[in-house]
């Protein structure tokens, strides 16, 4: 066997025991210069810049932590300029509804997807090769930054770990891809744009969620402890890597939050490399030559034992408890008021009258209603031949009122269009509001009769002011998104 | 080992370029009860120990050199896995394994697939992701083949695979088993180096590198010089194949053109059976409501007709355009028909491609007014005559608008 002569310098080899290593050994100039960028880069993208962030800490209500608190607390990300796009409905990127004001705002033609969409990195980037002229200007002396590296690795991790945990405990508790509304079953394949059928593709396999939301603890777990770091960078560019990829190909909107987890997983995995080469494709003997900062005095000990206890129990446990209360009582993106009861379903639309006048059954006609559907939840949507301007918002956030939780009809085009209700139950009267906020002055008032429970009879006025009704008859619907293919089944209308 | 392999193979169609039989060849596996079943497993479970206990008995009084067994093993899941990824990787790269949704596919609600069809629409819908997809998955079984980068390739691909696995049971994909093999193989070659890997990161002790070199003998020797300039020209003939089959005729759709001009969809204004209009209707079994050309020779219509679906994968390989049922398996909603045109006389026979239904036919002539509508006439199979007039509606998408611009549809 041939012996590595530079190893002979570690004891490691004698014991076997975890080497010591002092890392007294000197950085090239290059190097140095490299770990200064990266440093003030990273430092950049992950150090709040944001005195609200930190006003936070104070003020949030602690008494009645809610998951929205969890979104604020756990960081945000470098923005001097907003990507933005003017059409309406647009910068929808999820996280808490309340939203910034920034003084540069930029409208490039791709929208907030394309290149330009990483203006803000390139920006901490110039930043950080500008403060490494300085630094280098200013320290000659360094040998290496071998306790800065460890700190840098450690502040790395934690901020993936910090930005993952509502997406991985909100799959785990499957409320970031809620059920599917009975609209999204009887709306066609074509009339969705592409995030949109990203999205719901989690849907109604709520256990292939929750495998989605355990595989991302695991990435938080292995980041979390020094011995399982590289394989928590691994897995974090294999995983969250390739959602950032997805996010591009779908427009999906959070491209900037995954692609974070390859430029961190890289930095952190980057010094593995070396060590996991040498070891399986040279097949040489093989340390790790890295220096881990010792903890060594006791304020130093507890210091360290409190921060990871701290960012476990609130990042973790509370996350956890927080993201499973919501799952539970008030999932984020599903309106929470009953709709009609025991109304859910499917209706054929029958006997449609405008202005007094019996309108036909036809594909083609733009005023008369067809295939209404009624939610669990107060949302009543139908289909007409005509076509509406498109609000551009993606179904996220974490919403406080219903009428703004439109997971079930953002991304959705076709002509279906999509009413919050409130129900007046003693004069029987149902007031609706269009979700899309494109058309969010429009109201109907439709007085409703349930002469059995198959039937619901609405009379009123429509968007445009004009007296309707019509009867609306339930349809049996089996729906096969929820079949066993190797069953026999049949479809029906 | 199982001879109805062989027999699909002798007796199916080889493909343009021979791709069908090399796709084929790649991906052998064990069939001895049905395809793609766990019951297999138990089978070969039973001759495995049966195996081992003979072998057991065979080198009693002999030592075996069971490291270099282990090697000859690994060199045979290195290959086998490499040619299977290899194969799979090609088909996204070329995106053929999820092709683009059809248009009739696009005209149906989202409740009426199931699931597998979901899962495989929503990957085709961004075909970079699918390439990308494909490059991974290619990359992976390249680096296993050469014996220092196996590690890398294997550990990414027991992941992949492992998450084809899972998702296969969460859409029931019908590749449940062969999916849960190719992941296991990924372990196995893994595992190999797997202690060194935790002794170094997660111990993060001073290491040992593997040691074993195999020493061949002469026999092993020619058998190496032989198999590793077939299994490159196996690959590379597999890459130019598949690339054939994706920019001539991709084969999970027909390859036969459709009626000139005809791509669309059309909603179906004035109808008639047996001479008796039947006016709009979205119950009557009989009226059709809507009707979608595909590019290629499939039309399909839109009825209140219950429909029993066709719980086929479309994966099949054939030169049979009535049988490429890709588009009509595993979704209701609309009735799919493939057709053989005839443009002197005007006439389209329309065959159910669904199996379940196959009965139903149509034989139809068709006048072409304008750009835009077409009239149909003719008899079904139980001669109940029909006339149709169809107008294209030329609506837009929103799955191919996007969300980059202001959208109104």
């Amino acid at each position: 066997m041939k012996e590595d002569v530079n190893l002979l310098n570690y004891n490691a080899m004698t014991t076997g025991n975890e080497i010591n290593y002092t890392g007294s050994g000197v950085w090239s100039p290059s190097q140095k210069f490299v770990f200064r960028i990266c440093f003030v880069f990273f430092l950049i993208m992950i150090i709040p810049t944001d005195a609200k962030y930190y006003q936070k800490w104070v003020t949030t209500d602690w008494k009645h932590l809610h998951i929205r608190d969890m979104g604020s607390l756990s960081g945000s990300s470098f923005k001097i300029i907003e990507v933005a796009t003017k059409r309406p409905g647009g910068n929808d990127t999820g996280g808490a509804p309340e939203k910034k004001q920034y003084d540069y705002v930029i409208y490039p033609e791709t929208g907030e997807y394309g290149a330009w969409s990483y203006i803000n990195w390139f920006i901490a980037l110039v930043l950080g090769v500008a403060g490494a002229f300085i630094w280098t200007f200013l320290d000659r002396k360094s040998k290496n930054y071998n306790q800065l590296y460890y700190f840098l690795e450690v502040l790395v991790s934690y901020a993936m770990i910090v930005r993952l945990q509502g997406l991985t405990f909100s799959k785990i508790f499957p409320s970031q891809m809620p059920e599917l509304a009975l609209t999204q079953l009887n709306t066609p394949f074509g009339d969705f744009v592409a995030q949109k059928l990203y999205w719901i593709q989690f849907s109604f396999v709520h256990n292939f969620e929750r495998y989605a939301g355990y595989a991302e603890l695991v990435i938080m777990v292995t980041l979390f402890f020094r011995p399982t770091r590289a394989i928590g960078a691994a897995l974090s560019i294999a995983m969250i890597g390739v959602i950032a990829l997805a996010n591009h190909t779908y427009d999906g909107g959070i491209h900037l939050l995954a692609s974070f987890y390859i430029v961190g997983g890289a930095f952190v995995l980057w010094r593995y490399l070396p060590p996991i080469w040498n070891l399986i494709v040279h097949e040489k003997n093989t340390a790790l030559k890295i220096v881990y900062y010792p903890f060594s005095r006791p304020w130093e000990k507890w210091f360290r034992i409190a921060f990871k206890s701290f960012i476990f129990l609130f990042f973790f446990v509370v996350s956890a408890y927080l993201h499973w209360d919501n799952y539970r009582n008030d999932s984020y993106k599903v309106p929470q008021n009953p709709g009609l009861a025991d109304a859910r379903g499917l209706y054929t639309v029958a006997d449609f009258k405008v202005n007094d006048t019996v309108v036909p059954y036809s594909p083609v006609d733009s005023l008369r209603w067809q295939d209404v559907t009624l939610e669990k939840w107060s949302t009543l949507s139908f289909t007409v031949f005509n076509t509406f301007d498109i609000h551009g918002e993606a179904g996220r956030g974490k919403q406080y009122k219903d009428i703004d939780r439109t997971y079930e009809s953002a991304g959705t085009g076709g002509g279906r269009r999509h009413f919050y209700y409130e129900i007046d139950s003693i004069n029987k009267i149902l007031t609706l509001k269009n979700k899309n906020k494109v058309y969010e002055k429009q109201v109907l008032q439709l007085h409703y009769e349930r002469p059995n429970e198959n039937e619901i009879l609405l009379n009123g006025n429509n968007e445009y002011g004009q007296p309707i009704s019509m009867v609306l008859i339930k349809r049996p619907k089996q729906y096969l998104v929820y079949q066993d293919r190797s069953r026999k089944n049949t479809w029906t209308p | 080992m199982d001879y109805k392999f062989y027999l699909d193979i002798l007796q199916s169609p080889a493909g343009d370029k021979g791709f069908y039989i090399l796709f084929k060849l790649a991906n052998y596996t064990p069939g001895f009860v049905a395809r793609n079943s766990f019951g297999n497993w138990l089978i070969i479970a039973g001759i495995a120990f049966a195996g081992a206990f003979l072998l057991e008995k065979i080198t009693r009084f002999k030592s075996l050199d069971y490291d270099k067994w282990y090697y000859w093993l690994r060199v045979l899941l290195r290959y086998r896995l490499a040619v299977a990824a290899i194969s799979y990787g090609l088909i996204k790269l070329f995106p053929l394994q999820m092709p683009y949704p059809s248009l009739g596919n696009l005209h149906t609600a989202y409740g009426d697939f199931l699931p597998w069809k979901i899962y495989f629409h929503t990957t085709a819908i961004a075909p970079p992701f699918e390439i990308f997809l494909g490059g991974v998955e290619l990359l992976s079984g390249l680096l296993l083949l050469s014996r220092k980068t196996t590690t890398f390739g294997a550990g990414i691909l027991a992941g992949y695979y492992g998450n084809v696995f899972a998702s296969n049971i969460a859409y029931s994909m019908g590749y449940e088993a062969y999916s849960l093999q190719l992941t296991i193989f990924a372990v196995v070659l893994f595992v190999y180096d797997a202690p060194r890997l935790y002794n170094l990161l997660v111990a993060r002790k001073y290491t040992i590198a593997n040691s074993y070199r195999p020493v061949f003998n002469t026999k092993e020797k020619w058998l190496k010089k032989i198999a590793r300039p077939l299994i490159a020209i196996f690959i590379i003939w597999l890459g130019v194949a598949a690339y054939h089959n994706y920019t001539t005729a991709p084969y999970k759709y027909p390859a036969a053109k459709g009626l000139p001009g005809a791509y669309g969809f059309y909603n179906v204004r004035i109808f008639k059976w047996n001479n008796q209009e039947i006016p709009y209707s979205a119950t009557d079994l009989n009226r059709w409501q809507n009707v979608v050309f595909e590019k290629w020779a499939t039309l399909s219509i839109k009825t209140a007709k219950p429909i029993v679906i066709d719980n086929g994968l479309g994966d099949q390989f054939t030169n049979n355009d009535h049988e490429r049922n890709f588009e009509s398996a595993g979704v209701g909603g609309r009735r799919y028909f493939s057709y053989s045109l005839d443009t002197i006389h005007h006439q389209l026979s329309l065959a159910n491609k669904n199996k379940n239904h196959k009965e139903e036919t149509f034989q139809l002539t068709y006048r072409l007014l304008g750009s835009d509508t077409i009239i149909i006439k003719g008899v079904n199979q139980q001669n109940d005559s029909i006339y149709a007039e169809l107008n294209k509606i030329n609506r837009k998408y929103l799955l191919f608008e996007g969300r980059r611009k202001p959208v109104k549809l």
